[in-house]
């Protein structure tokens, strides 16, 4: 038997929190936001070797500068919040959809059926709703193939939700060829797309989007089945012990969270009047991250959805100013700065993170003899970088840094009010 | 036939190597418990780092060596991606934050990183071209091209469906054994296994949980890479592409992993037959003889997705205990819960 | 048992007086979220004895134990090893110590071996070679008398076998320091004398040992001296010798309490639930339940015991309707209109539809009968969420219902809104019992409804039990203290292996009536079944 002496306390341990002030969590996510736009800013402008200010014109630029820059940023906001809403009744439910993807895009595949062959036969407004209608039953049959087999066999449905997504990218494939024939390109659908409203080309997205999210939130908080949801989610034995056929709510469940998804690409076939395999805006993965970092709430949901596209847009307006040394991509990793931020700040907000004594003297030493800003201390921080794996070092570190890791360490409230007897 | 047969074989066993190193390092890291879906990340940063410096090396030397050839693109493949599985690491680990969405937030970073940093450094180094010929060919150096065999015979035919592949196709196989060695007959790898299992009763038996989720993850996502590194030295030639190609591989790899029920050896078949699958739409007509129009190749494409659905079916309606996913896979661990 | 006390304690007694503590904890303070679960604890394990940890369920035992194997970590205080202030981060350090635990929840992989499971805890630096590891657990097997298979997969074994394997597991790592939690809660009487055997047969070794139980005999039988713990502070330590099962009682519950609970004589009994030849397989698809029948009467406490996973779980469940029932029927009887029902078949909204109102308290608190992200209001409304016929969920009424819980049973909770998962677990029983008893139900079915409550808590729920028997409600109390048994129920059944091995009346029944009941028929694929009954037979002789 060794024995090493160890005399030594470890100088970080965590332990779980009891709960937190609403205002401080909320305060830690702006904070992380704010801290990826920073880390933005600096990776970027190390890139294209402007200064920060210019970048930060750029980043609106990118958004604002043109009634199309703009127009596109909010059309994209829509696409991405319905999506993200699509997926919320199906996380409330602990079943993780990630074919979102797939479902936009059989939900899209099955009206544009109906548009190529019959667009020109029946009455516009009635195509479209009929549209309406396949694309939302479309994406709902799509989505409960894997849901089926979850609730029949156990099969894991992240995994087969993944697959899904192919397939369906396939079978659009399949349609785009065979429809386009020996045309280089599959053209426009004779067909009426969805009016303008208020002179804007996106109008009806503008008012659906919104309130399929009111509905599905209400859905999900104030009615039996929202209820039903939440139980299943948390726990299936207590599920049936209160008597719910959880089969039927996994069911019902990913079918609404599958047709709202078909809904989202009735959208964009309607608005567009064509198919093509991005239907999905390349969002159906981004939106689970949303859908999960909003934590059900639909404000954050929307706010996450905005600072996403904000970002993506602001990248583009990058992008155009140095378009010969940056390509589209660019917003990839720009976009994926900020998501990382967003996951790794949930971990301020549940756990506690206690320093031992010393580790405590030491800050007090180093914050005495000098003051230091909180991006001096993250550059300090940042030093072992490697020349390929720059921008992701740059961007693991600051959540490492105690800046971010000392204020949740100290709690506002202790709760010693709800001090319990065992 | 014969012919087409073994192209298919052969196209099919590159391809297949591929997904084969992108399954094997997910093996690893789904044996520490962490499903990570960045696989397609992984393989980016891995193809783009391999790439990168291949590229600039031979480009920049007059004599470039052969060693240093081969050494210098596997080690950023490999390191690359093992930083980029270091960075996830971080998250589910230590930040114990949910292995979907890091792992898909990882994907995209990859797919950015390789796919934005292929354009940027071919833009730097001034060419508007970017293929690393001389690397491709120390790559795809092979055995059967030494021998001469009668074209369209057996021989011929056996021979290069065995040895008409570069190095890493062997490697990947050795790679395969390795692992399966490691799992099986070492005490880090029993280790792993029962983190993986159950990080409770690891961490109260002695083994350092987080260190072996670090380091199998790590490792994990390195071996990835070389998937990466495979398919732009091997696959594409030496030649950069954003093909999204590797994105579906990435997938494939992940779906590989459940068709091999977690073990290394049914990857080394597993793989190939995927990649059959998946190149059934170009060599199958040739084989039965039929020409196939457009969208009907559109169809036969999903051909590896439908399969490994199956096998997610199948797998989840046998009980069998011992061809599960490890038990505690995409539950994070945090030892004083209680 | 005597007379191999006297001959050990002196001399534990005199090393001691020489030697420096083993284990010394000094101030130790363990605080999870709200709850303390240790406070200012200062005690110490001597070399070469047997001390008993003894406290309620939730005393802080466990948790302590725990920061000296390696698993929390004090959040003030240290622990000294060899009179060495040591910081132990992880099982490993503990390892290194010279500190073996075997937990109460089994340290097992399920998918591995036995051997396997050995090889993962072996010594540092050991070589890796599962024949040696083999060959060195055979010697410790032969030497105490244990039986393992090493090829044998931990998910084909059952609960003794998994034991032994801890056991030999901590053998094998040759520790000099032994907790053991609460190691005969999964045992019969006769196994836990065997494993007492070995315990002293360490002892006698020079090894200093822990063994953490609320169970009175158990300190008196084996220990050489008692600690005390009580909600989670230090008491007090006695020498087990000048201790007795009320002074250590006194100790341990502090404030005197009536232990007699005011058990009534059954009213206007009459039949309630009749279950005939019920037959369950459970998730492995083994006989869970083989042939049970019985009935549950109106206006009468049953009590149901049994060693743990003889068939409790399956049998409350198989009548809630959350059990398949392979044969057999389950019929109830409304005591007002004489209706009767036949439960078997049904799933819980279906019995309810039926208007069987049955209560049922399950085992697993918040993996059941709460949902533990939910406040008490969304909890108060599982059972009768879908009532009413609109869509949207009704909240006042739910509302109101959590309130008046929260006033009657003393609900310690910052707010009906904050979610029941926060809650400590008294007060997560209060919540699951308050609401089951809120509708009025005629048939209550619970499952050790006081595990892991203080004493006044518990109280309050047998008080309920009884108030509810009174009110005519045919009640089952699963329970695993024969002593609460005994003293609540009208009548108890004992189940065994899935099948009745007695019932026996309450009020004229003893503990070793019921202890035996527990143990006689014993499932013939566990291999000591018939050493069991043997000994069993030599006890009772005794």
């Amino acid at each position: 038997m060794t024995k090493e002496k160890r005399q030594t306390e470890p100088f970080v341990h965590v332990t779980r929190r009891a709960d937190m002030n609403k205002w401080v969590k909320l305060a830690i996510r702006l904070g992380a936001v704010l801290l990826s736009f920073l880390i933005i800013l600096i990776v970027a402008s190390a890139i294209t070797g402007d200064g920060l200010g210019l970048t930060v014109k750029y980043i609106f630029d990118g958004n604002f500068a043109t009634g199309f820059n703009t127009e596109e940023m909010f059309k994209n906001v829509m696409f991405l919040l319905g999506i993200a809403v699509a997926l919320a009744p199906a996380f409330k439910l602990r079943f993780w959809n990630v074919g979102a993807q797939g479902q936009v895009l059989f939900g899209a595949l099955c009206a544009s059926i109906l548009a190529f062959y019959i667009g020109d036969k029946i009455p516009n407004a009635l195509l479209l709703i009929m549209m309406l209608i396949v694309a939302v039953v479309g994406g709902a049959l799509w989505a409960l193939i894997p849901a089926v087999f979850k609730v029949k066999t156990g099969a894991n449905e992240t995994l087969f939700t993944l697959m899904m997504n192919y397939i369906a990218i396939q079978l659009v494939a399949c349609f785009i060829d065979l429809w386009k024939g020996k045309n280089s390109a599959l053209p426009n659908f004779n067909i009426h797309g969805i009016d303008s409203i208020f002179g804007l080309k996106y109008g009806i997205t503008y008012l659906i989007v919104p309130l399929i999210a009111v509905i599905v939130f209400v859905y999900l908080a104030k009615t039996k089945q929202g209820y039903e949801i939440a139980v299943v989610g948390e726990s299936m034995n207590t599920a049936k012990y209160a008597g719910i056929n959880t089969s039927k709510v996994i069911l019902r469940t990913i079918a609404i969270s599958g047709a709202v998804c078909g809904l989202i690409g009735f959208l964009y076939v309607g608005n567009l009047c064509r198919l093509s395999n991005t239907a999905d805006g390349g969002y159906g993965f981004t939106a689970i991250i949303v859908t999960w970092a909003s934590q059900f709430n639909p404000i954050a949901m929307a706010a996450i959805a905005f600072g996403i596209v904000f970002f993506e847009g602001g990248a583009g307006g990058i992008v155009d100013k140095h378009s010969n040394i940056l390509n589209a991509y660019f917003s990839y990793i720009i976009v994926a700065i900020f998501l990382f931020l967003l996951i790794g700040c949930e971990f301020f907000i549940n756990y506690r993170i206690n320093f031992s004594e010393k580790v405590k003297e030491f800050f007090k030493k180093i914050f005495a003899k000098k003051k230091k800003t909180q991006a001096e201390t993250e550059e300090e921080t940042a030093r072992p970088a490697e020349d390929i794996t720059d921008d992701k070092l740059v961007e693991e570190l600051p959540d490492d840094s105690p800046d971010e890791g000392v204020p949740p360490a100290d709690p506002p409230q202790n709760g010693e009010a709800n001090k319990e007897v065992e | 036939m014969l012919e087409s047969l073994t192209s298919w074989i052969v196209g099919a066993v590159i391809f297949g190597t591929v997904i084969m190193f992108g399954a094997l390092g997910e093996i690893l890291t789904e044996k520490a418990g962490h499903l990570n879906l960045g696989v397609p990340g992984l393989m980016f940063i891995g193809g783009f780092a391999s790439w990168a410096v291949a590229f600039l090396y031979e480009s920049g030397t007059d004599e470039p060596s052969k060693f240093l050839m081969i050494l210098l693109p596997l080690l950023a493949g490999f390191g690359a991606a093992a930083v980029a599985g270091l960075l996830y690491a971080f998250f589910v680990t230590t930040l114990r934050a949910n292995q979907n969405v890091t792992g898909l937030a990882l994907t995209r970073l990859g797919v950015g990183i390789g796919s934005f940093g292929g354009m940027y450094v071919l833009v730097k180094s001034g060419k508007s071209f970017g293929k690393a010929v001389n690397t491709y060919d120390v790559f795809a150096e092979n055995l059967h091209s030494m021998f001469d065999f009668p074209e369209g015979s057996v021989v011929e035919a056996i021979s290069r469906m065995l040895l008409s592949y570069g190095f890493m196709v062997y490697l990947a196989i050795i790679c395969a054994v390795l692992i399966h060695l490691f799992l099986s007959k070492t005490r880090p790898g029993l280790n792993l296994r029962s983190v993986g299992e159950n990080p409770a009763t690891a961490d109260a038996a002695g083994v350092n949980v987080a260190k072996y989720k670090y380091l199998a993850t790590v490792v994990g996502a390195g071996v990835s890479g070389l998937g990466g590194t495979f398919y732009i030295l091997v696959f594409c030639n030496g030649g950069w592409s954003t093909n999204n190609n590797m994105e579906a591989l990435g997938w494939l790899a992940v779906a590989l992993v459940i068709f091999a029920t977690w073990r290394p050896l049914n990857t080394i078949w597993g793989s190939y037959l995927f990649a059959m699958l998946f190149w059934a739409y170009a060599y199958l007509p040739g084989v039965i003889g039929l020409k196939v129009s457009t969208p009907v190749n559109d169809l036969l494409q999903m051909l590896p997705y439908v399969v490994t659905i199956v096998v997610l079916i199948i797998t989840s309606t046998r009980r069998n205990r011992d061809n599960q996913a490890p038990a505690s896979l995409g539950l994070s661990y945090f030892r004083e819960d209680r | 048992m005597d007379i191999n006390q006297t001959q050990i304690t002196p001399d534990s007694e005199e090393a001691a007086g020489i030697e420096v503590p083993a284990v010394k904890f000094v101030g130790v303070t363990k605080v999870f979220g709200s709850i303390i679960a240790n406070s200012d604890v200062t005690m110490d394990l001597r070399r070469g004895e047997i001390l008993a940890l003894l406290g309620e369920n939730g005393s802080g035992k466990t948790t302590l134990m725990n920061m000296l194997g390696g698993i929390y970590y004090p959040d003030s205080g240290h622990i000294e090893v060899d009179g060495k202030e040591v910081a132990i981060r992880s099982p490993r350090d503990s390892f290194d110590l010279g500190i073996g635990m075997i937990h109460q929840h089994f340290k097992l992989i399920d998918v591995f071996s036995a051997i396997e499971n050995i090889a993962l805890c072996s010594p540092r630096g050991e070589k890796y070679s599962l024949k040696a590891t083999e060959a060195k657990v055979k010697e410790i097997c032969d030497k105490y008398g244990f039986e393992v298979n090493p090829k044998q997969k931990v998910y084909d074994m059952s609960v003794s076998e998994k034991q032994t394997l801890e056991i030999v597991k901590v053998l094998y790592r040759g520790a000099d320091i032994l907790i053991l939690d609460e190691p005969t809660a999964v045992l019969t009487p006769q196994e836990a004398d065997r494993l007492f055997d070995v315990i002293r047969n360490m002892r006698n070794d020079g090894k200093s040992i822990i063994i953490i139980t609320h169970k009175l005999h158990e300190v008196l039988d084996i220990s050489d001296r008692v600690t005390i713990l009580r909600k989670g502070k230090y008491i007090g330590t006695v020498e087990t010798k000048d201790a007795t099962e009320l002074s250590l009682t006194e100790m341990m519950v502090g404030d005197k309490v009536e232990l007699n609970i005011a058990r009534s004589e059954p009213q206007n009994v009459s039949e309630c639930v009749r279950i005939e030849h019920l037959t369950c397989l459970n998730k492995y698809g083994v006989k869970a339940l083989d042939d049970v029948s019985f009935t549950v009467n109106n206006g009468e406490i049953l009590g149901i015991a049994g060693i743990a996973g003889s068939g409790q779980k399956e049998l409350l469940e198989a009548v809630a309707g959350l059990q398949k029932v392979e044969t057999g029927s389950i019929v109830y009887t409304d005591r007002e209109t004489g209706e009767e029902h036949q439960l078997v078949g049904k799933n819980p909204r279906q019995i309810r539809d039926l208007g069987v109102a049955l209560a049922f308290v399950p085992e697993d608190r918040l993996g059941m009968g709460l949902v533990g992200s939910m406040g008490m209001t969304g909890n108060m409304l599982l059972r009768s969420y879908d009532k009413g016929g609109h869509i949207f969920t009704e909240t006042k009424e739910p509302r109101r219902l959590a309130e008046e819980v929260k006033e009657e049973l003393g609900v310690l909770t910052p707010g009906i809104e904050t979610p029941v998962r926060k809650l400590s677990g008294g007060n997560v029983q209060k919540v699951l019992v308050g609401r089951e008893i809120a509708n009025a139900p005629k048939v209550l079915m619970t499952a050790y409804a006081v595990r892991g409550l203080d004493i006044n808590t518990s109280y309050i729920i047998y008080n309920l039990l009884e108030k509810e028997k009174r009110q005519g409600v045919a009640v089952v109390y699963v329970g695993e203290d024969l002593d609460v048994l005994l003293a609540l129920s009208d009548r108890i059944l004992v189940l065994c292996g899935g099948q009745i091995s007695g019932i026996v009346d309450a009020r004229t029944a003893t503990k070793q009536e019921v202890g035996a009941l527990m143990t006689r028929f014993k499932v013939s694929r566990e291999e000591p079944a018939e050493s069991d009954v043997a000994e069993d037979k030599e006890a009772g002789n005794d």
